[in-house]
């Protein structure tokens, strides 16, 4: 019996995916449970596993294609099944189904179209641009730069993906040749949300020079002394979150036009992935030793980075900390992640000459530049906020107390 | 002894022979039963001529389509729905099915469903009871003979092919008859490539030598690949495909396909034949009969596919009218005569003839041709073919007629009337035929045999 394998709904906020990798081929025999694919949503890449075994006939979305949340995007039957299932075409009429991978119940599926070859040449030279194309195709060509008049279909009857690829491939290079990057939905959220930050927050920077040597102290013995790995991240984290005891505005977030002052402290870690960048939050830092928040950070960017976060370790923070360091910028300024108040852009820890009222005396030196929604933290208030960072960042003693 | 229904005529079997037999008989007022064990109407109804032809008539429709395209009048073929043919195909079968039970009925034939029985005495057995007539028919017609190869169970018969639900990718077709011929016609049409394996060295052996080739020719033409002279040795499948292995003299060659269909002929149902009915079977297992088509039994006489000769609907047809006559007759029996038999070959394009060849009319011939590229209803039609009538040379009269083209099933049937009446050549001279018309070639051909034809130089 002919089963299908419907694109799940991956979370409340989550209805459409790309599909990123196809795990199985046409013709290959699974097992319920197997892996099917992998589609990304805006949050995570989630696996999509197969409630049957059986044998794939048919796969409707391929890789990078956008699909819905109850789409059928793949076809699960037995040998039987091979022989008697034929998959329609997609219907060309209308808008609505431009994006849908369409496999219509009934008699649809079953014609085959009258023409056994195509045709030598166009049957009307002057209409050679007639040849009509999936919906899909039209969408590639056009966001390829490519005229579906100049294609001519391999199956003679309609112009597919494929054909609009090949058409590409025979391009002749120019000068103003360029390739359009086909958006993911992580592509599209970052777009987004970058978007609505700059064009809704009325942000502004501070930067602060900080004494790292107490920093890389307390790495060191947390490491040596208690075999306990930790990142300047997670200090920092720890930092922040004993901050906020004193300013609270650290847990704020500007939601439905109001400003909501979170109990707890929820800080997001920016972390760069492959195709783009992701926010995992440790919640309820302030509740934290530093050691659980060492094991939470670990946990929390491993599954970002195998894009397997869950929706709720994802969107609940207040506050977000990137850190470049690592790529030797030694100062940045960052975009507040909406709706959050504050974002402090990490930079690396570097011998600065630093003159101590008689002498210059080399010290390991950071900046912290810190973004602020002005419609929730004035400039005084941030430079307070930043100073007091600084302190616990120097005099690392006090975080503890 | 027990009580036995007893009847005017039994008859054995509902396909085209019984029921007309039947019904025929029911019309001069005799008491008739008729035993059915399957549905009504034999293998042309069911299984044969006409669920061919429905898939034909499609397969036509798709080649016309395709013709209409390639000539840029149609912008695009668009698609079309194999699984409803088959489910349209079925509708009709069912109709006609239909029709011959309302007709049987309507003349009051008593209708027994189940297997028969012939036994000793006249005596027709049937779901446990027991009917005597004065006059039985064996009508119980035949079904696809197969061969003995290794493998042979990996092809299927004309039954299974055509009611599949789906179209063979490949498609290998043992045996160039009637059968295989319309069937690797209309799957070459609906999209099969197709081959065919034929034993003999040319198709329609007995037919005139210059229609075969053509048929051929045009076949080939069409998408159809012929292995002619060749000897089908084993049938190997693996992984879903066949190998179909045959020899061509000390060649050996191979065919994959999807599917392997054997139409090799057919042979007699006969298992209703007691030996104490005393029937006498020839030897290839077929009902004897005399030229009064009465068995070797007195008042027992058969009919249709199950006395071999032309294994055609129409002449179990003329072979019931016959039979009935005989039966009816007081004084004077008039012998079968199947000299004017028509026959069709339903292929894209047709082929049809009727009464002798060349070779088999026994007196000095001539042949007219004419050709469908010079006749103006084909021409609007873009039909193609020619026509060939064979005449006698000395008396001009009308020998037989080969048609190959389109409509050729349609215009035999002028051309059996004019063998059957001895039309000669001031006959077709003076025969006005409506214009435009394909039956003008007809004429055309006729009079072209003694170089008179109007329309050709």
């Amino acid at each position: 019996m002919i089963k299908e394998i419907r694109m799940p709904n991956a979370g409340q906020t989550t209805d459409a995916a790309v599909i990123v990798e196809w795990k199985v081929k046409l013709g290959d025999k699974i097992q319920r449970g197997d892996v099917l694919l992998e589609a990304e949503t805006d949050k995570a890449v989630l696996p999509v596993e197969s409630f049957t075994a059986g044998i794939v006939i048919d796969i409707l979305a391929q890789e990078g294609e956008t699909v819905e949340g109850g789409d059928v995007v793949c076809v699960i039957g037995d040998a039987k099944d091979v022989a008697s299932y034929s998959r329609s075409a997609e219907s060309e009429t209308t808008q609505t189904t431009q994006d849908r991978i369409v496999t219509q119940e009934g008699q649809d599926d079953e014609f085959i179209p009258i023409m056994k070859r195509p045709l030598e040449k166009p049957a009307l030279p002057a209409e050679a641009e007639c040849f009509p194309a999936m919906p899909n195709s039209k969408r590639l060509a056009k966001e390829l730069g490519v005229e579906l008049g100049t294609i001519k279909p391999a199956n003679g009857v309609y112009i597919t993906r494929q054909d609009v690829l090949a058409a590409v491939k025979d391009r002749p290079h120019d000068a103003a040749a360029y390739t359009v990057m086909p958006m993911g939905r992580m592509r599209k959220a970052i777009a987004r949300r970058m978007m609505e930050s700059v064009s809704t927050i009325p942000s502004f920077q501070v930067t602060i020079s900080v004494d790292a040597r107490q920093v890389l102290d307390l790495k060191k013995q947390l490491e040596v002394l208690r075999q306990i790995k930790v990142s300047y991240n997670d200090i920092i984290t720890k930092a922040v979150s004993v901050v906020a005891k004193d300013f609270p505005m650290v847990n704020a977030r500007y939601e439905h036009d109001e400003i909501r002052v979170y109990e707890h402290t929820n800080v997001g870690l920016a972390v760069a992935i492959e195709d783009g960048l992701i926010v995992p939050v440790i919640r309820n830092v302030d509740m934290l030793s530093i050691q659980e928040i060492a094991k939470t950070s670990r946990e929390l960017i491993e599954k970002a980075r195998k894009g397997i976060l869950l929706a709720d370790e994802m969107g609940s923070g207040s506050v977000t900390i990137s850190n470049l360091g690592m790529y030797g910028v030694d100062h940045f300024t960052a975009i507040v992640n909406p709706p959050e108040s504050a974002i402090f852009a990490i930079g690396s820890i570097e011998m600065k000459p630093v003159w101590d009222g008689s002498n210059f005396k080399p010290i390991e030196m950071m900046t912290i530049t810190g973004s602020f929604d002005h419609r929730m933290i004035d400039g005084a208030y941030a430079a307070r906020l930043l100073d007091a960072l600084r302190t616990l960042l120097e005099h690392p003693l006090m975080m503890f107390m | 002894m027990d009580v036995m229904d007893t009847y005017d005529l039994l008859v054995i079997g509902g396909g085209p022979g019984g029921y007309a037999c039947a019904i025929k008989a029911a019309k001069a007022s005799m008491r008739v039963a008729i035993f059915e064990k399957e549905s009504f109407g034999g293998t042309c109804l069911n299984v044969g001529c006409i669920p061919t032809k429905y898939l034909l008539d499609k397969a036509s429709g798709l080649e016309k389509i395709r013709m209409l395209t390639e000539a840029g009048i149609y912008k695009d073929a668009g698609m079309f729905n194999f699984k409803e043919i088959q489910r349209q195909k079925t509708k009709v079968v069912e109709k006609l099915v239909g029709g011959v039970n309302g007709l049987l009925k309507h003349h009051n034939v008593a209708v027994f469903k189940g297997e028969a029985i012939l036994k000793a005495d006249k005596v027709v057995e049937c779901n446990g009871k027991r009917y005597t007539a004065n006059h039985i028919v064996i009508a119980t017609g035949s079904r696809p003979a197969m061969i003995s190869i290794p493998g042979v169970e990996h092809a299927i018969t004309s039954t299974d092919l055509l009611a599949i639900p789906s179209i063979p990718k490949r498609l290998t077709v043992i045996g160039g008859g009637v059968i295989g011929l319309e069937l690797s016609s209309a799957f070459n049409s609906f999209g099969s490539k197709v081959t065919v394996i034929e034993m003999m060295d040319s198709l329609l052996p007995k037919e005139q030598p210059q229609a075969g080739t053509q048929l051929k020719k045009t076949l080939e033409k069409n998408g159809l690949t012929f292995h002619l002279s060749a000897r089908v040795n084993r049938i190997e499948k693996r992984d879903g495909v066949c190998r179909t292995i045959f020899t061509v003299g000390d060649k050996e060659g191979s065919i994959e396909s999807e599917l392997v269909l054997i139409a090799v002929g057919r042979k007699p149902n006969t298992d209703c034949i007691t030996p104490d009915s005393k029937i006498v079977l020839t030897d290839s297992k077929q009902v004897k009969v005399d030229r009064y088509l009465q068995t070797s039994v007195d008042g027992v006489y058969a009919i249709g596919d199950v006395i071999g000769g032309y294994q055609l609907a129409h002449a179990a047809y003329a072979e019931a009218e016959s039979v009935v006559d005989t039966i009816l007759a007081k004084d004077t029996k008039a012998p079968y005569d199947d000299s004017v038999m028509p026959r069709c070959v339903y292929t894209i394009p047709a082929f049809a003839a009727v009464g002798k060849t060349t070779e088999q009319a026994g007196v000095e011939t001539v042949v007219g041709t004419f050709s469908y590229e010079a006749n103006g209803m084909a021409l609007a039609e873009e039909a193609k073919g020619s026509v060939y009538v064979i005449m006698d040379k000395q008396h001009r009269i009308t020998v037989g007629v080969q048609i190959v083209g389109e409509h050729a099933p349609e215009l035999i049937s002028l051309a059996t009337a004019a063998v059957a009446k001895k039309f000669t050549f001031n006959d077709w001279k003076h025969l006005v035929i409506a214009h435009p018309s394909l039956s003008e070639m007809v004429k055309e051909a006729a009079l072209d045999a003694f170089k008179s034809a109007l329309h050709k130089v």
